[in-house]
């Protein structure tokens, strides 16, 4: 009676996996590094499917990277058109808590070039004459912009390769995987489980895991002040600068945004982080939902609600 | 059905009350319990695991089997991560007879708190439920707490330039150095875990990282393409922050 039993309950499980070996498709991971972080791709498919996934989105990245850097970003090419309108109404959107201009305080802080330094509140109000993302328009195909401003487009830039390489290979036909650069995500189908992805989401103080959400169809990205920081007379200072003030934000510890496009949960996130009333830019995208961690240790999740387990 | 009385008829059946407060045995961490009276828990049980796995609420759907289970063969069919025997990560399913007929119903504690039903959104076949025969078989899904997954890793791997060129055991405390651009880069392996004692790169981002532990955590020296990372699975997919 109990070998039945047995034989009937593995019967169909070794017939399923049988169906499924006949596709050939398994699951195949790479690393690979760029942005100045490393880039996991994950995907279910073919040996030969993945060879040829791999190189796209190596390729994608290559032209996002070297389109994008700082101070070699270009200012006519149809891919930096498309950002830039996208950076554009995200800025419109937070009342400015996202601007791309704020390159001048990345680089009066030192976060640029060789030593981290607080700059004096002079030094501050100069760079800030420079930033608004308002002053900045498309004219004939290319982007106008006055001669002192200049682009950081780290704040979205990671999140628009992550969407370009994900189109690319759900074009190829790829129903399950993700790619995550640096933690700017995009993740769809089902995990090697068959059920949604699991995402952990840093703890920004802790080691481990804040919680882990459980998505598919969605992008996910987080902004912390933890990511990239330096110390001066045992102050810290991170690298989420308020474009209102030229200081870094100091309102939040870390916050992550999960919604359709990884382009606008990267851009969001950091808004949210910069922004006083984070729940009032929520509005405007309802299909958007984010975890927060406020300055003072508080988890909070606002905007559309997705699959949240907070670890203890 | 409200939460409160959904509560109250729970723990006033006199059911579940004792397997609800039985002292666990053993160094087992349970996260939690899902209890399940009915006749013919093959109808219900895949869709409530496949349910608490995708709201995140517990690991995964797989599942194995502790004690024996009048309808074994059934839930095997239809439980998709079912395994004959114990594997990482899993739920245990148990059985127990009751001595009188209840209401069919299931209940998810969590972390030593019920769950209402609406929450998972199972009103449904919880409503579905409530009109069937009275029952006598009660299935007992036991599955971990995420953060009790959560452990050290044994073994680190080093990648420099995308390609993995060492990898160590962290049982012992010693300091492993590596040559990258500009100089060397110290690896020390400590007991909180390994880190990154000393770099030549110019933001120092990876020697200020908090120490890797476990498994799947990482250090990165982007300006040196040097990563390290402990090894094991981890049992989330993937990470951000």
């Amino acid at each position: 009676m109990k070998r039945n039993s047995y034989l009937s309950a593995v019967l169909p499980l070794l017939l399923l996996s049988a169906g499924g070996c006949s596709r050939r498709e398994l699951w195949h991971s790479s690393t690979l590094l760029f942005f100045d972080t490393v880039c996991d791709l994950t995907l279910a498919c073919s040996d030969r499917e993945f060879e040829i996934a791999q190189k796209e989105v190596e390729r994608i990245f290559e032209e996002i990277q070297s389109s994008f850097s700082p101070g070699a970003d270009s200012l006519d090419s149809p891919l930096a058109l498309e950002l830039f309108r996208k950076a554009k109404k995200i800025y419109a959107d937070t009342e400015g808590s996202f601007d791309i201009s704020v390159e001048p305080l990345a680089e009066i802080w030192g976060f640029r070039g060789e030593r981290h330094r607080v700059p004096s509140d002079q030094e501050v109000a100069e760079a800030r004459k420079n930033v608004g993302l308002d002053k900045a328009t498309e004219e004939g195909g290319r982007i106008v912009r006055p001669e002192t401003m200049k682009f950081d487009w780290g704040g979205i830039g990671k999140g628009f390769g992550v969407d370009l390489a994900y189109r690319a290979l759900a074009a190829r036909g790829i129903q399950n995987g993700f790619i995550n650069a640096g933690g700017d995500l995009y993740c769809w189908g089902t995990n090697p489980e068959g059920v949604p992805w699991k995402i952990g989401i840093k703890h920004p103080r802790r080691r481990g895991f804040l919680g882990t959400l459980a998505i598919t169809g969605l992008g996910a990205a987080t902004s912390g002040d933890y990511q990239r920081f330096f110390e001066e007379n045992g102050v810290s200072y991170h690298h989420i600068f308020d474009p209102k003030t030229g200081y870094p934000a100091r309102g939040k510890q870390s916050v992550t945004v999960v919604g359709p496009e990884a382009t606008v949960c990267d851009a969001l996130s950091t808004a949210l982080f910069v922004s006083s009333q984070p729940e009032k830019i929520l509005i405007r995208y309802p299909e958007y939902g984010a975890v927060i961690v406020s300055r003072d240790g508080r988890v909070y999740s606002i905007g559309k609600k997705y699959h949240l387990a907070l670890i203890s | 059905m409200d939460r409160r009385r959904f509560v109250k008829k729970i723990f006033a059946a006199s059911i579940l009350t004792p397997f609800l407060f039985e002292p666990k045995t053993g160094a087992e961490e349970t996260g939690g319990e899902l209890y399940l009276i009915s006749d013919e828990p093959q109808r219900q049980l895949g869709i409530l695991l496949q349910t608490l796995s995708t709201q995140g609420l517990i690991l995964s759907p797989r599942t194995f089997f502790k004690s024996p289970h009048p309808q074994a063969g059934e839930l095997g069919r239809v439980l998709a991560g079912w395994r004959p025997s114990f594997s990482d990560g899993a739920a245990g399913i148990s059985f127990r007879h009751l001595d009188a007929a209840s209401r069919p119903s299931f209940t998810l504690v969590r972390c030593g708190r019920v769950v209402d039903p609406r929450r998972l959104g199972l009103s449904s076949l919880w409503n579905e439920m409530q009109s069937a025969d009275p029952a006598t078989g009660l299935t007992i899904v036991s599955f971990k707490n995420p953060a009790s997954e959560i452990r050290p890793g044994t073994f680190a791997a080093i990648s420099h330039d995308g390609k993995k060129i060492d990898r160590f055991s962290l049982d012992c405390e010693r300091s492993l150095t590596y040559p990258v651009r500009g100089g060397h880069l110290i690896v020390g392996i400590e007991r909180g875990g390994v880190r990154v004692k000393s770099s030549p790169c110019r933001h120092q981002v990876c020697v200020s990282s908090s120490p890797a532990l476990y498994a799947g955590e990482r250090i990165i020296c982007a300006p040196n393409r040097f990563l390290v990372e402990i090894e094991g699975k981890s049992f989330i997919d993937t990470l951000t922050g």
